[in-house]
């Protein structure tokens, strides 16, 4: 068989026809350029428990800082008490041994 | 010239969704026969939709926007195959050759040539696929490969004898060089 040009040519066209890319060509692509504020977000009850467990854990912390800052200031007083309470037991005990001589 | 997100097409243009399911087959297909590997092929239509999506704004007309896809894909195509050094997955050598001469519209034809045509240099083999796949004339070839129309006229009818010439070689039970 030779390859006349008429042939050959429709040939090329026949071998050359348009082809489909995979099926999950086009939302692959679509999917990439998807710009974020049209994904898909939380639903608006997700967010509102989302928002209340935020302000709960703040609570909490806030709440832990004060009653620590309670209980080391309560901390410091008890040694500086114990502290005033060592010099006056010496001071008395000074006093004691000089009215004994 | 490229923009942040453009996410709308302009007045004249179908969203981007649709344009990808419009002109998927004629990007994905400039590659396919170019290059002779899907996946590749996919790849580079994927890139070339990105690139689109970019620069949306700057496109003013279903004709430009036809030219703009041609014109990215074939520019990734040659790139791609500049860069990997690669003219073709199947080597037509490694093909079995059916016994009996083909037959006008024969499929095993169809391949033959495919793979004839993955002999071809870069240049020639994308003025083959863009002259009969998207049947554009030699002038609209030129302006695409930024080339003299002589050059793609005197191109085709050269890439278009070699491949002859081997197909006819097949046939005719010789060596295929």
């Amino acid at each position: 068989m030779n390859f006349d040009e008429m042939n050959f040519e429709q040939e090329l066209k026949n071998a050359l026809t348009r082809k489909e890319p995979a099926k999950w060509f086009a939302e692959r692509v679509i999917r990439q350029v998807e710009p974020l504020g049209q994904r898909p977000r939380p639903s608006a009850r997700l967010r509102q428990w989302a928002s209340l467990a935020v302000a709960a854990s703040l609570m909490c912390g806030v709440f832990g800082v004060v009653r620590y800052e309670e209980y080391r200031k309560g901390q410091q007083a008890k040694q500086q008490l114990m502290l005033a309470l060592r010099i006056t037991a010496r001071t008395l005990d000074n006093v004691g041994k000089k009215l004994k001589e | 010239m490229l923009l942040a997100v453009p996410s709308k097409t302009s007045a004249s243009l179908p969203p981007f969704a649709d344009i990808v399911r419009q002109h998927q087959a004629m990007v994905y297909s400039i590659g396919w026969h170019f290059l002779r590997d899907r996946s590749t092929a996919e790849d580079l239509a994927q890139d070339v939709f990105l690139g689109l999506h970019r620069n949306l704004a700057a496109i003013e007309s279903p004709v430009h926007l036809t030219n703009w896809l041609r014109q990215a894909m074939t520019r990734r195509c040659i790139d791609w195959s500049r860069r990997s050094a690669q003219k073709s997955r199947i080597s037509l050598e490694s093909v079995h050759e059916p016994s009996e001469p083909a037959r006008v519209n024969d499929p095993f034809l169809s391949g033959q040539i495919g793979r004839a045509m993955g002999h071809l240099p870069e240049r020639s083999r994308m003025m083959v696929v863009l002259r009969y796949q998207e049947d554009l004339d030699p002038n609209e070839i030129a302006e695409l490969l930024a080339v003299p129309v002589g050059t793609v006229k005197s191109t085709l009818h050269r890439a278009l004898a070699v491949m002859r010439a081997r197909l006819q070689r097949i046939r005719n039970g010789a060596s295929p060089k």
